[in-house]
């Protein structure tokens, strides 16, 4: 396991809470995707490509869920982050079962993390009820601060809560001696999730199944002859 | 076209979701923002406007200056703002929710992809350029073309057949999902036409499981089947 300077931890906190903002109270520039987030995890903490491979498969999971109206998605910010921070710091060997169990484990993890979403808009509607119970007007100054606040907060709490879980079941499940076959290599592993996970993205997309068949197979066509 | 100062509530669109809550939504947000676009175009608030704490509101955040700027010239011409605000909110909510969280994000993710190869920094700040040019585009030109069109605003969407760019962007998704997958199996993961087949099948039911679970319950089930798979040596 590698070792974590203060620095390491500053950062992260910092950014937990800054993830948070981008997908709950404000800017919306993408900062919150998986992918982003354990690109950024990877530059700071000095392997991208590493960072990138876990962050590549919440991409894949999270994009296919559409925020409309009171939907909520699950939170997938977090599997890029805890993912990228748990290979950076050494808590996942690369091999295929470590690298299975800590997307298991991460998913699992994401129920909660989605609950904690749900608290802050709940949070929220106490404060926006409060305002009427005072019959304030004009407070939309102090809501919306308080909002990004506390999602600010929740970010911090909540992301590295679920973040130290994560590491310590991947410490408890590195140092098991587990006598799988290790026939797939970490790229091939994450390759046949990828491979699973196009299928999936194929169905979400909205364009004309035949149409939708046939772009694939000459995306597909491309990709194996010409590039 | 009218010089309108946006910058300051440019700048606060970006955090209006501030109070998003299950009982009025944007609402606090937009209230928020409205009276300051008002404000700094020297616009009085129109006389049939919801000032309480309870005022609802729910757009797509990328168009919700379209909104701002139309709700200004509907309260210049006529003193009120009427419905206005419900029914564009509807409206550019289903057209803006398509086409960003649906179409562009898939979109940005298979454009950057690539740069994976070349540069892995070069993913993420691409993914960000692409995703953002919208973002910043829809966002700056909505007040102007808010105020522009007015209640009309809608015909600016029809003329350049917005509700079609989601189709467009997922086609051109598609084809790229198929480039990406067959180079992943050909430089990764080809070993013969045994792993092909093996592809194949993990795709078709990726297709099948996708019609009955979403989001993380999918990795769960990938990750177990993954693991038996391992554990039996298939």
């Amino acid at each position: 396991m590698e070792e974590i300077s203060v620095w390491q931890v500053v950062f992260l906190i910092f950014f937990s809470g800054f993830i948070s903002i981008d997908r709950l109270a404000g800017l919306n520039i993408m900062i919150s995707r998986p992918i982003i987030v354990s690109g950024i995890i990877g530059i700071v903490l000095g392997d991208i490509s590493a960072a990138l491979m876990i962050g590549l498969i919440f991409e894949f999971i999270g994009m296919l869920e559409v925020p409309v109206g009171t939907t909520i998605a699950h939170d997938d910010s977090f599997g890029g982050y805890a993912g990228a921070v748990a290979v950076l710091f050494g808590y996942v060997r690369p091999d295929a079962i470590n690298i299975l169990a800590a997307i298991f484990i991460i998913s699992i993890l994401m129920y909660p993390v989605t609950l904690s979403d749900k608290g802050f808009r709940e949070i929220n509607r106490y404060f926006v009820k409060k305002s009427i119970v005072n019959n304030k007007t004009g407070n939309e100054n102090k809501l919306i601060a308080l909002g990004i606040f506390l999602a600010f907060i929740r970010g911090v709490i909540v992301y590295n809560t679920g973040l130290i879980i994560v590491l310590v079941f991947m410490s408890i499940i590195g140092s098991i001696e587990l006598h799988f076959t290790n026939l797939y290599a970490p790229v091939v592993a994450l390759t046949i999730i990828a491979t699973f996970m196009a299928g999936y993205l194929l169905r979400f997309l909205i364009i004309n199944r035949l149409y939708k068949v046939l772009l694939l197979a000459l995306g597909m066509a491309v990709g194996w002859w010409i590039i | 076209m009218r010089k309108l100062v946006i910058f300051p509530t440019l700048l606060k669109s970006m955090f209006y979701q501030g109070n998003w809550n299950i009982t009025n939504m944007q609402g606090t947000g937009f209230r928020w923002l409205l009276k300051d676009f008002f404000k700094n175009n020297k616009t009085e608030l129109p006389s049939d406007f919801d000032s309480s704490p309870l005022y609802y509101f729910n757009t797509n955040p990328y168009l919700v200056t379209f909104i701002l700027g139309l709700l200004l010239k509907e309260t210049q011409e006529k003193g009120t703002i009427g419905d206005y605000d419900k029914i564009y909110s509807s409206a550019l909510a289903a057209l803006g929710d398509t086409f960003f969280w649906h179409s562009l994000r898939p979109f940005a993710f298979f454009v950057s992809i690539w740069a994976i190869v070349v540069n892995p920094v070069l993913l993420v700040i691409l993914y960000l350029v692409v995703f953002n040019v919208f973002n910043i585009v829809f966002r700056v030109l909505g007040f102007y073309y808010g105020y522009t069109f007015g209640a009309n605003v809608m015909f600016l969407f029809n003329k350049i057949g917005f509700n079609k760019w989601s189709t467009f962007f997922d086609a051109m998704t598609t084809f790229m999902a198929g480039v990406v997958i067959t180079n992943i199996i050909k430089y990764q993961y080809y070993a013969g036409s045994e792993h092909v087949i093996k592809s194949v099948l993990l795709f078709i039911i990726g297709l099948i499981l996708s019609k009955w679970v979403r989001g993380p319950l999918e990795l769960i089930i990938v990750t177990t089947i993954l693991g038996v798979l391992l554990l039996f040596g298939v």
